[in-house]
């Protein structure tokens, strides 16, 4: 058995997207990678952000966006995949077990080139290095010797020989190894073991073990995303949408039997439609909560049809979708508040399926003084409103967004006739830093005695605001 | 024709006899002593005509709208003729995490959102906006929510088509308050007037 190691020293630097030059990234106030042209001005990771902007006044420094990283280690991960099926993910690379036998691929000599190779395309450089364990591939690949070391080679003299500053161990070992005038891997290796573990602790020993291969190695499988695509290719163009979710159910009833079978769940699926003329359609569903069965899929396509006619004679459908790993849980006895949280969320699903997404709208408020600030309509779900309780003053219940204009008559606003102020003024001026108001809101009535919010405006005239309704 | 008997009692053959029915309290006494099972019934969709905005419409429905959505039931409303002002809503005890608008584009739309409101579990009361309804529409709906067994208004202007609805309400405004005549159920009841402060709790 072979483990090849890759490691992306750069890999903060690589989640960016064609960066600026010099550019840094930052781990709260210190640097943790920067590229080249920073690294000519004197940067180095571990630098705080401050002193990095003293050193150099023209950098761009970003926060480390972890998710991004993520994202690359998934990358490279799957390009690894193409050498062996047993890939593992370390925090800044990927391990990947090779067989030391010469394979049709090439011998393990071949195979690191072949990865180095694929790593251009993604936009990555990496270290690379193999051995015959684990451990001492990623120490090897982690120290950029770039060593190439199988069971056939003397590898663990060739291991002893290595620096024991290499050694991934904490700076405080660090030191004591450098004053006991330590200096290669072979030297620590030579020590008596338990002596070792008795000043050095269980993980340093465990460390060298596991270099040695004498300690087994943890391993967990990276396993590529998920996803779920059937076509359905129809014998007979089909024209209505009856026919559509007739065949749409034969794909769905595939999809049930593999959520099944996985345990896994949906959070969006998508409709691809085909029709005479090669044009195709997309359609994307998203559900409120993921589904772990297929159930009313069909319902919801139905619904985004209701109103509308096919484009054309469609000729083959396509379902797609990612599967995300379904939750465990089974439905209570009685109805309980998570039923009715999931079918509040079924509801909403084939409201957005049919009147669109911007159709749902949910209520939210802020702590502002004018009443179109305050009072916000976002779309679902509700946005998060503040903790401590809104001003109680005298509000109506409609408010009119954007305040109309009212008719004035000898010096009195009109609205359905006359208007009376009951009661007023009561002044918000606010927003100076966005346009800004500077309103007298009145508490009006009209001959029809409807109650009404009213505001005066310096020189704009009278504006009706809301209904006491 | 054996075995009909003579004398059909009133209310037998329109269907409109009484059933013991579950209702939510207004948060009004002197209108829930006007009501059938003193309050607004479940699982009948409640007309509601008032050519009047601003008279205090919305504030007859607030205490049943705070009730029903700190149970945790969703309050839909469909077509909204403005927006609500979410602080007052507040400032009325309403849940706003639990209050949905619905924004259909035609009239089918809006037929389409109430009935599947009406019929969904989870919901807690529904009220919708509308400038007519016909007959036939207004009966799907009411098939629905008795179905669905939730609190459900529906807002008309007045004077549009007469619908067989089983309770409804006519809102006009009165100098101290908001003047509610029971229309339907036909019974030879006075009208009410609520006083109703425009501040709200």
């Amino acid at each position: 058995m072979l483990w090849l190691a890759v490691v992306l020293p750069a890999l903060p630097l690589a989640a960016f997207a064609a960066p600026p030059s010099p550019f840094a990234v930052a781990d709260g106030r210190v640097l943790v990678a920067c590229d080249a042209a920073a690294r000519r001005q004197g940067l180095t990771p571990g630098l705080p952000v401050v002193q990095a902007h003293i050193l150099c006044p023209a950098l761009c420094v970003r926060p480390r966006d972890l998710p991004a990283e993520a994202g690359v280690l998934d990358m490279l991960a799957a390009a690894a995949l193409r050498l062996s099926p047993v890939v593992t993910l370390r925090r800044d690379g990927v391990l990947v077990q090779l067989t030391d036998r010469v394979t049709p691929h090439g011998d393990a000599a071949t195979l690191c080139a072949r990865m180095q190779r694929a790593l251009r395309p993604l936009g990555l450089t990496g270290q690379l290095a193999c051995a015959p364990t684990a451990e001492a591939a990623w120490l090897c690949a982690t120290a950029a010797t770039g060593l190439v070391l199988t069971r056939q080679d003397r590898w663990r003299e060739r291991l002893a020989a290595l620096p024991a500053a290499h050694l991934p161990v904490a700076p405080a070992i660090q030191a004591i190894l450098a004053e006991l005038k330590i200096e290669t891997i072979g030297a620590c290796l030579a020590l008596p073991r338990a002596g070792l573990r008795r000043r050095f602790g269980n993980g340093f020993c465990d460390l060298l073990e596991r270099l040695l291969g004498e300690r087994p190695e943890v391993i967990v499988r990276w396993q590529p995303p998920a996803f779920f695509s059937r076509r359905l290719v129809l014998s007979d163009p089909i024209a209505t949408d009856t026919a559509l979710i007739f065949a749409v159910q034969r794909i769905l009833r595939e999809l049930a039997v593999v959520l099944r079978n996985r345990a896994a769940s949906v959070r969006r699926f998508r409709l691809t439609l085909t029709g005479e003329d090669r044009r195709t359609v997309d359609e994307e569903f998203t559900l409120m909560v993921p589904a772990r069965h297929p159930r009313g899929f069909a319902g919801l396509i139905r619904e985004r049809w209701r109103d509308r006619v096919l484009p054309m004679a469609v000729t083959s459908v396509g379902l797609d979708c990612a599967l995300a790993a379904g939750e465990e849980g089974s439905l209570p006895l009685w109805p309980s508040a998570a039923v009715h949280r999931r079918d509040f969320a079924a509801l909403l699903d084939r409201f957005q399926a049919r009147l669109g997404p911007d159709a749902v709208r949910a209520l939210g408020w802020r702590a502002d003084h004018r009443p179109e600030c305050a009072a916000i309509e976002s779309p679902w779900p509700p946005p998060p409103v503040p903790a401590r309780a809104p001003v109680s003053d005298v509000r109506p219940l409609w408010l009119v967004d954007p305040p109309r204009r009212l008719a004035v008559v000898a010096a009195q606003p009109q609205w359905r006739g006359p208007l009376v102020l009951a009661e007023g003024p009561e002044r918000i001026e606010s927003g100076w830093w966005d346009g800004g108001v500077a309103r007298a809101y009145f508490i009006a009535c009209n001959p029809r005695q409807e109650r009404l919010w009213i505001f005066r405006s310096g020189e704009h005239g009278w504006f009706l605001q809301g209904y006491f309704a | 024709m054996r075995g009909i008997p003579a004398r059909i009692p009133a209310g037998v053959q329109r269907g409109l006899a009484d059933t013991a029915r579950a209702t939510v309290s207004t948060g009004f006494a002197s209108l829930d002593a006007c009501l059938a099972g003193q309050g607004w019934p479940q699982g009948i969709l409640t007309e509601i005509r008032s050519d009047h905005t601003g008279i205090g419409e919305l504030r007859l429905l607030m205490p049943v709208v705070a009730h029903l959505s700190q149970d945790g039931g969703g309050i839909i409303w469909v077509a909204p003729p403005y927006r609500p002002y979410a602080p007052s809503l507040v400032a009325h005890q309403v849940a706003l995490e639990r209050v949905l608008l619905v924004h259909p584009r035609t009239h089918k739309e809006a037929l389409w959102a109430v009935y599947q409101a009406l019929m969904s579990p989870g919901v807690g009361a529904v009220i919708s906006w509308f400038d007519d309804l016909q007959e036939r529409e207004f009966r799907t709906l009411q098939r629905a929510a008795a179905q669905g067994g939730h609190v459900a208004f529906c807002v008309l202007p007045s004077g549009r088509t007469a619908l067989p609805s089983r309770l409804r309400l006519i809102l006009t405004p009165a100098a101290d308050g908001l003047r509610i005549d029971f229309a339907r159920p036909a019974r030879h009841r006075a009208p009410i007037t609520l006083p109703l402060p425009v501040g709200g709790r």
